[in-house]
């Protein structure tokens, strides 16, 4: 058996055992939702890798306090969650904001530019309209690594409350994506 | 017929019954205004899930297992403590063991005891000989070392070469 096909719990046991470097495979396995969980909260990347590092690091020190109760994933994301909420916090930039009907402005050269990169942006101006909640639960939606009760856990939304949001987020978004791409988008 | 956004998203998620999937692929076939939303949902969730997931820089994992490195193992303690109380223990076990005879005097039982013929002990039995406990304290003794030297193997020589294994792999 490779070091890749033991399970989150088998490298737990690993870690608890004396084996630190056994922490590096779950660093690799969870850095990539954490780091984009991070990003979608502070949006800045230096700041948002910054983060997902000191939620790793919180993750190793009380490691031997997780309960096992639910996934290691789900802990990680409410560890990388509340850190970047602190981070945020101490920033003072962030404005919490729920949804409104602002339309973004689409510029013509944006308009030409439908690449990768500009997608992103565009999805992420639309993901900025969300509170934080909202974000961080529409982003661990579209990530499906967790059912929508373990989203509950990391946002600590009600599961009803979190049904509602993400439904109302994702029309939101189709709609703001329609509007700013004007339909080019959807046609790729 | 009204068909909820709701009603739409579970739909493309796959989670509507199969009453509502069959509604709804009979309502698509007549009605280009459902399609063309359910076509604008499902196009834009398909552009959110490929654009969303981003990754840190490459030498991210390096600098958590630098700085996971930094932090004395907070696992390690109990083993190494075990092993060092373990290793007094059989020191000083061995030292008093290895150091003494036991003298085992039964003369108390005719001193307290009123002596009945009876139940006296035959004469060719020497009850006030010196018990020597040399073979006890042997076994007591390899019995505490096998002891040590398995809590040694668990604690610090199979973490070590495991660790030493994950590294070269």
């Amino acid at each position: 058996m490779t070091v890749n096909q033991l399970t989150d719990e088998e490298v737990i046991d690993k870690i608890l055992g004396g084996n630190a470097d056994s922490f590096s495979i779950l660093v690799d396995r969870y850095k990539d939702h954490s780091f984009t969980l991070a990003y979608n909260v502070i949006k800045d990347e230096k700041e948002a890798e910054d983060i997902a590092q000191e939620a790793f690091i919180k993750a190793y020190k009380n490691l031997k306090r997780f309960n096992r109760e639910s996934k290691f994933s789900t802990w990680l994301y409410r560890i990388t969650f509340n850190t970047a909420l602190t981070a945020n916090k101490k920033k003072k930039k962030y404005s919490s904001t729920s949804f409104d009907d602002s339309a973004i402005e689409l510029t013509d050269s944006t308009r030409n530019e439908l690449e990768y990169a500009e997608k992103r942006r565009f999805i992420l101006q639309a993901l900025d309209q969300l509170n934080e909640q909202d974000n961080v639960a529409l982003t661990l939606f579209y990530l499906k690594e967790l059912s929508l009760e373990e989203i509950c856990e990391v946002t600590g939304m009600s599961l009803s409350t979190l049904k509602v949001r993400l439904h109302r987020a994702r029309k939101r978004m189709a709609v703001v994506l329609n509007d700013l791409l004007k339909g080019e988008v959807l046609n790729l | 017929m009204n068909i909820s956004d709701e009603e739409l998203l579970n739909f493309i998620d796959g989670n509507s019954s199969s009453s509502e999937k069959k509604k709804i692929e009979n309502i698509l076939e007549n009605d280009s205004d459902l399609k063309e939303r359910v076509n604008m949902f499902s196009k834009s969730e398909s552009i959110i899930k490929s654009s969303l997931k981003s990754s840190p820089s490459r030498n991210f994992t390096a600098l958590v297992m630098n700085r996971v490195a930094a932090i004395k193992n907070p696992y390690h303690k109990g083993g190494i403590a075990i092993w060092i109380l373990t290793l007094i223990s059989v020191i000083a076990c061995s030292y008093f063991l290895t150091d003494m005879t036991f003298n085992v005097n039964l003369d108390f039982i005719s001193k307290y005891i009123p002596e009945i013929p009876m139940l006296k002990a035959p004469t060719e039995i020497k009850v006030d000989q010196p018990l020597n406990m040399l073979i006890i304290s042997k076994v007591l003794l390899y019995g505490m070392l096998f002891i040590a030297l398995m809590l040694l193997d668990k604690t610090v020589l199979r973490p070590y070469f495991k660790n030493r294994h994950m590294t070269h792999h």
